[in-house]
């Protein structure tokens, strides 16, 4: 197969990718790791801008920002007071080292790939758990992300192994336009939405030929129904499309595939040979040449620059809570980044390791930067620490799976919650016990199934309330009615702060001395020790009667579940 | 060759993520203290202030048998028109309480919308956006009159009444949550007012304290967007859980609660009646199953069998409480059906032409606008874009549609720029 960087264009995307060939990748061996080279460039730029930085996080909001970004949820107090009262010079780096290598990192990690790449929409063929659990799989063995950017992209669903992969285009309903725009939004980090009528408006870098030169790969893809039902993906051969300007419908022209400039060679077949499986109504089309394989080789590689680039951006973005190039779909001339060269170094770095993950978010989470404090510095004026400096640490929502699992940790209410789910389910069997008698020797596949069904439906109760719009990318933090009267008043919510089944409130009544109730409350909602003036206000709440004191100590729990400092990661 | 002429240049700066600054400007401004209605300061707000009813009819209302009636042709179905108290207007027979009130509406009968999209939210997003949904997210109508029209006022400025179970949408999309829909599904007070028995008055009190004690410490050093608008999520909370009774529409009276009837669309159109009478800028009422594929016949007696007297009623009170002088009442419905009836009695979609009707503040009523063929297949008066009709709504209320909102650095037209309000339709 013939293929090649014809026509790479100079001119127009140049400037911010020049840096990305063959050359620097070599040259980046002797490089500093990538935590020094990060603060090299953003403290630079400080410098120049004269823009104070912020101090470094103390080790309570490090140890609470690294834990939720890596595994999805806050420590537990235990973690939290012995990580706080280590005297291990090391322990920062030990953490991140133990967390990326836990189980929780593979299934955080499956879930922001899930938001990012299907944007919350309902399932159609392919069920979330199903497609979850082959990311998750896929962090655990440290999959690389080209390889499996390459599996989603070249997925036909036939596969079973593979079959969850195919999520990205069954659950699009393999609609060209849909994909083409989302192709070049996810994994290239440009929208080229406004350029599929004619060159984009306001963008000089988004051409009408990028738009359909990427929309020939998947313009012959649609689904196909095997005889069992399932759908999966057929393609009809394609070589190039047609398209002119609304602004000149006479002047026609013509692309083969392309990615953006890189025009890509296609094996030419005699006609009536180009067919493995010819199309016909009762068989899966399948062309010699599968142009969607084509773009599962191309893509993910460091040929198309694009593609390290961008996921080097919405990795840091997920780190750092703003990407370099923010929105993160919006890369191009006008909107350029606010390091240009950190953004090229991220890059390469991401390149030259292979598309190693768990390195690249090593080297983040080691940077003076991503382990400066939120506080604002003494005598700075928050209006003068503009968000793209990144001199103090940018605040994020919580994810409503991370909400989630961070209440669930704080009041631990884990017994709570399988006793929850234990009603509903006894509440459902008692409706069709018939149906179970029968059920009842295949028990335990179909509890555990059953009692995920439940926990799935509570975590959707977020999501429902905290959640973007489906098919819209996650936003930044809103905060909103319906999610203040959720966390104040739902019953999801509202059983797990009452003492009962040896949860954070049970054990604070059970407690005798005042102020351990307070440091036990603080590590366990906050992740950190209180400080004098509220340790103060602990014990000053609690006082007089011990009768109350059930109710006094749910009513702190609350006051700090439903804080700004909870709900952020901060 | 998919191409969409009316996408303009404007239309490639509404990044929904680029205009999040904007939101939280927006959420962050709200008054923490006092009741959301003072009595006497609602009066003064209902002497100034412009509100707006919407009804919207989902699935799809055939013009047929509601304000387009084509008896005795091919298309016209098996139902009569009956004339109204404006001479010359006829309706279907299936709406004989609107007929008698057709003197306080304005009937437009050439509604059209190119390039609708099949699905129904599709379609739906275009008349309450004025948009092609490809172009979106743009707020829906609604949070456009609260951002506009509630933008300090305590209340929730943009309330809806919807039958079935709604979750929270974001249809404010760069407005901000804050002018999101608060939704009351089944017409029952928004979820989550009831606090948890837990707490007491006094403790639910303390907890609220405690929580502000807890931001107040937080935000002292940190960037304040992310904490003032959290703080202003619990303010009005807490606002609105004082004034839950707000939705109860079992403290109107009995005869009332008879006149609108029992069924779901009548208690909602008097929950209407009782927001607006309380202030809120802008009450939506949704009515459901209007998607007659088959047996477009039965579903229409029965639905409009529903609406027509509890419609006609709430309009007759506004009027009768001098709030239609104030109060902008739209009907509308995401596209019209098919002049062919298929085998099953059915009509399907059709974007070419429907009708849609207006009523009250800013409105010239008693007549009707534009006309369809004899037996309703085109238009041959006075085609009204979807477009145009968003921006009558808003100049209807003396908005204008023309001026733009900020959002972050970026100026996004209100209402399409391509388009303008339909001059015949003002008054």
């Amino acid at each position: 197969m013939v293929s090649g960087l014809t026509d790479r264009c100079t001119t127009l995307l140049a400037s911010v990718f020049v840096a990305l060939n063959v050359t620097s990748f070599q040259a980046f061996a002797e490089e500093p790791p990538l935590g020094e080279l990060i603060d090299h460039h953003i403290d630079a730029a400080l410098v120049e801008r004269n823009i104070p930085a912020a101090e470094r996080s103390s080790d309570a909001e490090f140890l609470r920002r690294v834990t939720l970004d890596l595994t999805g949820t806050i420590p537990d107090s235990a973690t939290a007071r012995e990580f706080i009262e280590s005297s291990d010079p090391q322990k920062r780096e030990k953490l991140i080292d133990q967390l990326l290598s836990s189980d929780e990192f593979a299934t955080q990690m499956a879930v922001v790939f899930d938001v990012t790449l299907m944007e919350r929409r309902p399932d159609n063929y392919v069920t979330t758990p199903e497609w979850r659990n082959y990311l998750a799989q896929s962090f655990a063995e440290n999959k690389l992300l080209n390889q499996l950017i390459a599996e989603i992209l070249g997925a036909d669903g036939v596969d079973e192994k593979l079959r969850p992969a195919a999520k990205f285009y069954l659950d699009r309903a393999v609609e060209k336009d849909v994909l083409v725009r989302d192709i070049g939004r996810l994994f290239l980090g440009i929208d080229l939405q406004c350029a599929q009528c004619h060159d984009h408006p306001d963008i000089d870098d988004y051409l009408h030929q990028h738009y359909h030169g990427l929309s020939v790969f998947v313009a012959g893809s649609k689904t196909f129904k095997q005889p069992d039902g399932k759908f999966v993906l057929q393609e009809v051969v394609m070589r190039e499309v047609e398209f002119a300007s609304v602004f000149d419908p006479e002047t026609t022209k013509k692309t083969g595939p392309r990615l953006l400039d890189a025009l890509m060679e296609i094996p030419d077949f005699p006609e009536g040979e180009e067919y493995v499986e010819k199309p016909s109504r009762t068989v899966r089309s399948v062309p010699k040449f599968s142009l969607r394989k084509l773009l599962a080789e191309r893509l993910p590689q460091d040929e198309t620059p694009e593609f390290a680039r961008n996921m080097a951006n919405r990795l840091w973005a997920m780190m750092m809570g703003r990407g370099i190039v923010h929105p993160l779909d919006m890369h191009h001339s006008a909107n350029p980044p606010s390091h240009p060269e950190l953004l090229s170094a991220l890059g390469q770095n991401l390149a030259a390791s292979k598309y190693d993950i768990k390195s690249f978010l090593r080297g983040v989470c080691l940077s003076n930067t991503y382990q400066r404090s939120s506080l604002i510095p003494n005598k700075a004026i928050a209006e003068q620490l503009p968000a793209d400096s990144f001199a103090v640490a940018n605040m994020k929502g919580l994810s409503p799976e991370q909400l989630f699992e961070s209440l669930l940790v704080s009041t631990q209410a884990r017994a709570l919650l399988e006793k929850q789910i234990d009603d509903a389910i006894a509440e459902e069997s008692a409706a069709t016990t018939e149906a179970n008698a029968e059920a009842e020797k295949s028990d335990d596949d179909k509890t555990k199934e059953e009692r995920n069904k439940h926990r799935s439906a509570k975590v959707a109760e977020f999501v429902t309330v905290f959640g973007s719009v489906p098919g819209q990318p996650e936003g930044e933090f809103a905060a909103s009615l319906p999610q203040a009267l959720f966390l104040a008043n739902s019953e999801t919510v509202s059983d797990w702060v009452p003492a009962g089944s040896g949860n954070l409130t049970e054990r604070l009544v059970e407690m005798d001395d005042p102020a351990a109730i307070a440091e036990e409350l603080f590590l366990s909602v906050l992740s950190r020790i209180p400080e004098a003036e509220e340790t103060q206000l602990v014990m000053e709440q609690l006082g007089s009667s011990d009768a109350d004191r059930p109710k006094t100590v749910a009513a702190l729990v609350w006051s700090l579940l439903a804080s700004a400092e909870f709900r952020l990661n901060h | 060759m998919n191409f969409d002429p009316s996408c303009s240049s404007t239309a490639h700066l509404v990044s929904r993520r680029s205009m999040l600054s904007n939101m939280l400007a927006g959420a962050a401004g709200v008054g923490a203290l006092g009741q959301l209605v003072h009595p006497l300061v609602a009066k003064e707000i209902e002497a100034k202030k412009k509100q707006v009813l919407i009804f919207l009819l989902n699935g799809g209302l055939s013009q047929f048998e509601s304000f387009d009636p084509k008896p005795n042709t091919d298309t016209g179905g098996p139902f009569r028109s009956i004339s109204t108290a404006v001479p010359g207007i006829h309706f279907s027979e299936l709406m004989p309480y609107t007929a008698q009130i057709s003197d306080k509406l304005a009937v437009v009968r050439s509604m059209f919308a190119e390039k609708v999209p099949g699905s129904h939210g599709g379609a739906r997003e275009y008349v309450v956006t004025g948009r092609p949904p490809q172009q979106g997210p743009y707020p829906w109508i609604g949070p456009v009159y609260s951002k506009l029209l509630a933008d300090n006022v305590d209340l929730p400025g943009n309330i809806h009444i919807t039958p079935s179970r709604w979750g929270p949408r974001q249809d404010a999309a760069f407005l901000g949550p804050r002018h999101a829909s608060l939704v009351l599904s089944g017409g029952k007070p928004p979820l989550n007012v009831d606090r948890p028995t837990l707490f007491d008055k006094e403790l639910d009190d303390t907890r609220y304290k405690l929580r502000q004690i807890a931001d107040l410490r937080f935000s002292q050093r940190r960037r304040t967007a992310y904490t003032e608008a959290y703080q202003s999520s619990y303010d009005q909370a807490a606002q609105l859980i004082r004034q839950k009774e707000l939705f109860d529409v079992t403290k109107e009276s009995e005869k009332d609660q008879l006149r609108y009837g029992s069924h779901d669309v009548g208690r909602h159109c008097l929950m209407a009646r009782r927001l607006l009478e309380k202030g809120v800028t802008c009450v939506k009422v949704t009515h459901n199953n209007y998607d007659s594929h088959m047996e477009n016949f039965n579903f229409h007696l029965e639905q409009l069998g529903e609406f027509d007297q509890p419609f006609a009623t709430l309009m007759q009170d506004l009027d009768d409480r001098g709030m239609l002088d104030s109060t902008l009442v739209m009907l509308v419905t995401e596209f019209g059906r098919t002049p062919t009836i298929q085998p099953d009695n059915g009509r399907d979609h059709w974007p070419p032409n429907w009708s849609v009707v207006l009523g009250g503040c800013g409105i010239q009523t008693g007549g009707v606008l534009g006309a369809t063929n004899d037996n309703g297949t085109e238009i041959v008066d006075r085609p009204v874009h979807v477009g145009e009709m968003f921006h009558t709504y808003l100049r209807a209320v003396g908005l204008d549609p023309t001026a733009t909102h900020q959002v972050g650095g970026n100026k996004v037209p209100i209402g399409a720029p391509e388009r303008s309000a339909v001059e015949e339709l003002l008054s």
